[in-house]
């Protein structure tokens, strides 16, 4: 996330810039009374900086629940699921808190959305967006924050070699999917580093792709640390399993491969909004963390 | 089938010859009437119609008939194989008692195959008697030796030697066990079968016989089985029913013993360059007080080049039964494939079970070193190619560590060693606002921390109490190199490092500069990862007597007595500065400008501020010095002023702290102290010196991939046995890094192969008591794949957790002497995933099949003698057993097909006459 934020990065000008001070020095004031507010409501057992996750989680929450999806599709999701499938941070990157929400319910979901809370971009904290799409219909998703309107989808469904026939229960067919993704491995390129990613071996969504006897569909994630970079999806249909692959990172290259032979490769990014995979910047007051991006002590 | 071509005509000779006299006769007298006939009936053509339709009608008199014989049906009595598919069947080396007794049958059946024999059927018997089909499913696979069984690399192949195939076809056992029930699963012919009942598949078989018993069982075993009690009166019953039961013993019975591996425990992924602990299992049988060696090698895999010693042989004294023993070695950047060895001993049953194979993946998860230099050495601007590159006192360390694409370099630079830490970037310039750490959870996602010339009070007391619950709690590293602002001449000693350091600090300062220091590794440290530069052994010493001389150091007080490892001694008092030496160039006289002075005026091209001058508060570099201490930090030394007997002092200190590594080097790292070291060691590129740094970074970062995990599992033990218990402890961290209870920890348990490969649906793991189950499953056992929760508790430290307790079954399934399983866990916030991770568990027993490697001829023998059968011992005599069986041969089929039955013979004689009646029409005659 960090290098698309960097991709999206945009020269600074002053007179901006000192503008943004009068509005940070406020926040600097909303903040604190924030903190202070929630050090005042802090439920019982809860320390403050559980306080501060579920605070930095409602954040990210109304962002998205703010976020409206439109499409020509009918029965196409509206909203995106009020509860993140995944949750991360990345301190080493000045992630405080992060998030994975999909849309839509039933079946693949039709999109991926990551939010994280950034205590420093451009000198000041925000919130980055992440977009995936899933799916080859078109939507749009908008919010005062947020415009997208992807065109399609980067995710290609290929067989998988040597897999085994889906199985007949689900719990076994977990074990069949888990099986088959520690066959995976993602390794990125970030800034000319190598950087092999961590299969997290509990898929973040399980789901029913069709009415095919023993149909089933999961979605794994290769993370670095926890901070999630490849998108692992495996689907049977109800014959054979297939698989597709996505990125969630902004590195200069990522590729999966399978029994060591390349499975897939991250296609170069494409920026503007009607890309099946970009991601914008918003500026966000995060709980804790001052308008300069320094946490706030108790 | 015969065929040939007879005359049954039902007319005798005698009939034929009156009948022939009485057509003369008739003819005759015809001619004799009539007169010759007219002129125009004179044609030889119709005369020769005429003659052929009369021996046409003669030879249908005649009846000839195509007569077919077929032999009458032979009923040939049933011979029933019972072949021991059990996993002492495996055992030999050019061939195993299994292979043996398929090639027996195979030659049987080849000498037999042109005559008439007795109708063989195959069973399998192992811990089940179970019918093998044949025919249809001719596939071609060979038995795996025990070392591949045990290996778990056995498997069926397509493109077996033909030496090994079954010409006999009898390779898929169709799963029909006695019970009767049946699977559409089929698997190869195999002896994997973990328990040998000789006795119960005797009894079982009995239940196959059909209308009619078979002419004679033929028993192709070892004789080794777990129910030899009552299987001679079993025996007799077969005498009675008129069965003998035949015996083929494989398996050679003038063998010393046999000593085997029988099983190991290697975790399945490590880090580069990490100490990887094994064990190996061994079972061995009369060899007891012997000798032996266990190796680990990595096979080249190569033709022509030698396999690589992993690490030194390990010496066994054997007793018979099971024993383990315990290795290690260094992983390196690459995936290894590992054998482990024992050495064969003299006459062994089998020397194919002496080694065993495995792998180890590597984790190549980056590795995040946050590098804090205090040096007061100035920026200096290099030339490389067409650029200017800002190098500072950390470049040279920062630059041996990114030489490794799997180590990240965080440079914290704090100006003199006091004052704000500010990150530097690699590229060497660019200064950012941010400085340490500004959460335990930003802390934690390093992994290793270098401390080099710095002073404690550069960190809050805050910052202190996070290095510790990051080290002792997270697996970080700590190295700590000296300096004028290490350890207690940078107040260290007062600081919570002092506990976590290897080494005990003085109370005074205890830098020592402008001294040269030799460092002399410790021969029997010389094993450690620190100092292996190069492969080459040899090399690698000549490279290690080489370290450095450094000018400088920091003398402690010792070394602490626990969990602490002495690497190298320095001789202090043997590096005074000779007489008439020039002392090295210390930093005392030197001015150096500012750190950031230095770095503004080669960046921007600025004069610093305040014109180069030392800032105000700086006190050229010289440190705090403490009440009693009698020595200023930067004075220079005269040569003997190190006492006596700090000659030896430890140089550099290995240790450990709670789940972390630590290190201390007493000797500075940057110029000039270490110019030596930074330049000389290894040549221009000082290739040793950055091997030996990313040596350092490796072992002090072993525990620490943990660090960045929100979900860490522990299990108590490497491996279970049957009967124990299985304690998980998990521990889930919150976004601040703080151990959290407030997770739900779920967790299910995975086999470790392929769910085809599964006898049952079930885990070897049972549930637990009183633990409320939601699956619907009603077993005592954990299903593959039930999901369960693992409770929370708040026995670990204190501290939340969650901790779940699993029994194992009394006794496994599984072939082998482990079996392997995995526990999946996953960290979730109500629905929401936070991480989640497995765990791999091995499981070791003793199976049966495995205790006496020795086949018991004398069983069977015995068997053979109560039942009025043979004791066999090639394919000759086995092929007389098939042959020698009373057959019954039923009456030949003939079948009779006349000539005249045949509509062509009808069709001629037809056309005959009828083309004799036109040509008369055509003549004018009636």
């Amino acid at each position: 996330m960090a290098e698309l934020i960097a991709m999206t990065r945009k020269p600074r000008r002053m007179p901006t810039r000192q503008r943004h001070l009068v509005v940070w020095a406020i926040a600097v004031v909303v903040t604190l009374s924030g903190v202070v507010r929630a050090d005042e409501t802090n439920p019982v057992g809860k320390s403050r900086d559980e306080v501060l996750a579920g605070q930095r989680l409602d954040a990210m929450q109304k962002r998205v629940a703010a976020a409206d999806v439109d499409s020509r599709e009918s029965g196409f999701p509206t909203k995106f699921a009020a509860k993140p499938i995944f949750r991360f941070s990345d301190p080493a990157r000045g992630c405080v808190a992060a998030a994975v929400w999909k849309l839509g319910d039933k079946g693949r979901p039709k999109a991926l959305i990551t939010t994280e809370l950034h205590r420093t971009t451009y000198g000041k904290p925000c919130i980055g967006y992440e977009y995936s799409s899933l799916t080859a219909t078109k939507f749009s998703v908008a919010s005062d924050d947020i415009r997208w309107s992807p065109v399609g989808t980067l995710y290609e469904f290929k067989a998988i070699p040597n897999a085994p026939v889906p199985d007949k229960t689900p719990p076994r067919r977990l074990i069949q999917m888990r099986e088959i993704a520690k066959r995976f491995a993602a390794v990125e390129e970030v800034d000319k580093e190598r950087c092999e990613l961590r299969l997290l071996t509990q898929p973040v969504d399980r789901y029913v792709p069709s009415n095919a006897e023993n149909a089933d569909g999961a979605i794994f994630l290769f993370a670095f640390g926890t901070n999630p970079e490849v998108v692992l999806i495996l689907e049977s249909d109800g014959t054979k399993w297939n698989y597709a692959a996505g990125r969630m990172t902004g590195a200069q290259s990522v590729v999966l491969t399978i029994d060591e032979s390349i499975a897939w490769q991250g296609m170069p990014l494409q920026k503007g909004n009607d890309s099946p995979y970009t991601g914008s910047l918003a500026p966000i007051e995060i709980p804790g963390v001052g308008p300069d991006g320094s946490e706030l002590k108790e | 089938m015969l065929a040939s071509l007879q005359l049954l005509t039902p007319l005798t000779a005698a009939v034929v010859g009156v009948l022939a006299a009485a057509l003369l006769i008739g003819f005759g007298l015809l001619r004799w009437i009539g007169g010759p006939p007219a002129a125009i009936a004179r044609r030889w053509g119709l005369i020769g119609i005429r003659s052929a339709a009369v021996v046409t009608l003669l030879v249908i008199l005649l009846n000839p008939s195509d007569v077919s014989q077929t032999p009458g049906p032979i009923d040939r009595p049933d011979i029933f194989y019972l072949l021991d598919s059990s996993q002492s069947m495996a055992v030999g080396d050019k061939e195993t008692r299994f292979d043996h007794a398929a090639r027996l049958m195979r030659e049987a059946e080849s000498l037999v195959s042109s005559e008439a024999h007795a109708n063989m059927k195959l069973f399998r018997f192992g811990h089940r008697l179970a019918a093998v089909e044949q025919g249809a499913e001719r596939q071609v696979t060979r038995s795996v030796s025990e070392g591949e069984r045990l290996n778990g690399s056995a498997k069926t192949s397509a493109s077996a030697t033909p030496a090994l195939a079954y010409a006999s076809g009898y390779l898929v056992a169709a799963e029909s066990t006695s019970t009767g029930t049946s699977k559409p699963k089929q698997k190869p012919l195999a002896p994997t079968d973990s328990d040998t009942q000789l006795l119960t598949a005797l009894r079982q078989v009995s239940s196959r016989f059909g209308r009619r018993p078979p002419a004679g069982l033929v028993i192709f075993s070892d004789g080794r089985a777990c129910d030899e009690s009552g299987i001679e009166q079993l025996a007799a019953q077969f005498a009675k029913l008129n069965v003998p039961v035949h015996v083929v013993p494989v398996g050679d019975t003038t063998k010393g013993g046999d000593v085997a591996i029988v099983a190991c425990v290697v975790p399945p992924r490590a880090r580069r360059f990490a100490e990887v602990e094994v064990q190996v299992f061994l079972r061995s049988y009369g060899y007891d007080g012997r000798r032996c060696e266990v190796s680990l090698i990595a096979p080249s895999g190569v033709e022509g080049e030698a396999d690589r010693n992993l690490a030194p042989p390990v010496p066994v004294t054997l007793h018979d039964g099971f024993q383990s023993v315990g290795l290690s070695f260094r992983t390196d950047t690459k995936t290894r494939k590992l054998q482990f060895n024992v050495s064969s001993l003299p006459d062994e049953v089998s020397t194919a079970n002496n080694s065993f194979k495995a792998e180890v993946q590597i984790d190549r998860t980056k590795i995040r070193v946050m590098y804090v230099e205090g040096s007061a050495q100035p920026l200096q601007p290099v030339q490389i190619g067409a650029r200017y590159e800002v190098r500072g006192p950390y470049s040279d360390l920062q630059k041996a560590l990114t030489e490794d694409e799997d180590i990240e370099c965080v440079v914290l630079a704090a100006p003199y060693g006091r004052g704000r830490l500010q990150r530097v970037a690699e590229a060497g310039g660019v200064v950012t606002a941010r400085g340490f750490p500004e959460t335990v959870a930003e802390l934690s996602a390093f992994d290793a921390i270098i401390l080099s010339d710095v002073a404690a009070n550069t960190f809050t007391e805050q910052q202190l109490e996070w290095l510790d619950k990051w080290i002792g709690q997270r697996g970080g590293g700590l190295l700590m190199v000296g300096g004028q602002r290490s350890f207690s001449a940078g107040n260290w000693d007062d600081t919570p490092l002092a506990a976590m350091l290897p080494i005990e600090m003085r109370a005074e300062n205890d830098w020592l500069p402008g001294t040269q220091v030799s460092v002399l590794a410790e021969p029997q440290a010389m094993s450690h990862p620190l100092w292996t530069i190069v492969a080459d052994e040899r090399q690698n010493r000549d490279i290690i007597s080489q370290f450095p001389s450094f000018f400088g150091a920091n003398r402690w007080a010792g070394v602490k007595p626990n969990l602490t490892r002495v690497l190298a001694m320095s001789n202090l008092a043997a590096a005074d500065v000779p007489a008439g030496a020039a002392p090295p160039v210390a930093p005392t006289p030197v001015k150096p400008p500012s750190f950031f002075d230095s770095l503004q005026k080669n960046l921007i091209g600025k004069k610093p501020a305040n014109g180069g001058r030392q800032p105000p508060g700086e006190s050229n570099a010289k440190p705090e010095t403490k009440p009693g201490s009698n020595q200023g930090a930067d004075a220079p030394r005269s040569p003997g002023t190190l006492e006596a007997n700090a000659s030896n002092q430890p140089a550099i200190v290995a240790g450990q702290y709670g789940r972390g590594r630590t290190m201390a080097m007493a000797m500075p790292i940057t110029p000039p102290w270490a110019n030596d070291f930074l330049t000389k060691w290894g040549g221009g590129d000082s290739k040793y010196s950055g091997k030996f740094w990313r040596n350092a970074i490796y072992w002090l970062t072993e525990s620490s991939s943990i660090g960045r995990r929100r979900l860490v599992v522990t299990a108590d033990k490497k491996f279970y046995r049957p009967g124990e218990t299985i304690s998980l402890t998990a521990a889930a961290f919150d976004e601040a890094a703080n151990q959290t209870g407030s997770y739900k920890i779920t967790s299910m348990i995975e086999p470790q192969t392929s769910l085809n490969d599964l006898e049952s649906n079930y885990s070897p793991v049972r549930w637990p008591d009183g633990k409320p189950r939601e699956s619907g499953e009603t077993g005592s056992f954990i299903a593959w794949g039930e999901e369960f929760d693992l409770p929370r508790t708040d026995a670990v430290g204190g501290k939340p957790a969650f901790a779940l307790e699993l029994p194992i079954a009394d006794a496994l399934t599984v072939g082998s002497a482990s079996q392997s399983l995995r526990v999946e866990l996953t960290a979730m916030e109500e629905f929401t995933q936070v991480d989640s991770t497995s765990l791999d568990i091995q499981i070791l027993h003793d199976p049966f099949e495995q205790q006496n490697p020795f086949p018991n001829h004398e069983l069977l023998a015995s068997i053979a003698k109560h039942s009025g059968g043979s004791v066999i011992n090639d394919s000759t005599q086995l092929a007389e057993v098939l042959r020698d069986v009373p057959m019954k041969v039923g009456s030949p089929i003939v079948t009779k097909t006349p000539l005249w039955s045949t509509w062509w013979l009808w069709t001629w004689l037809l056309g005959l006459l009828s083309v004799e009646w036109i040509w008369r029409r055509v003549v004018g005659l009636a």
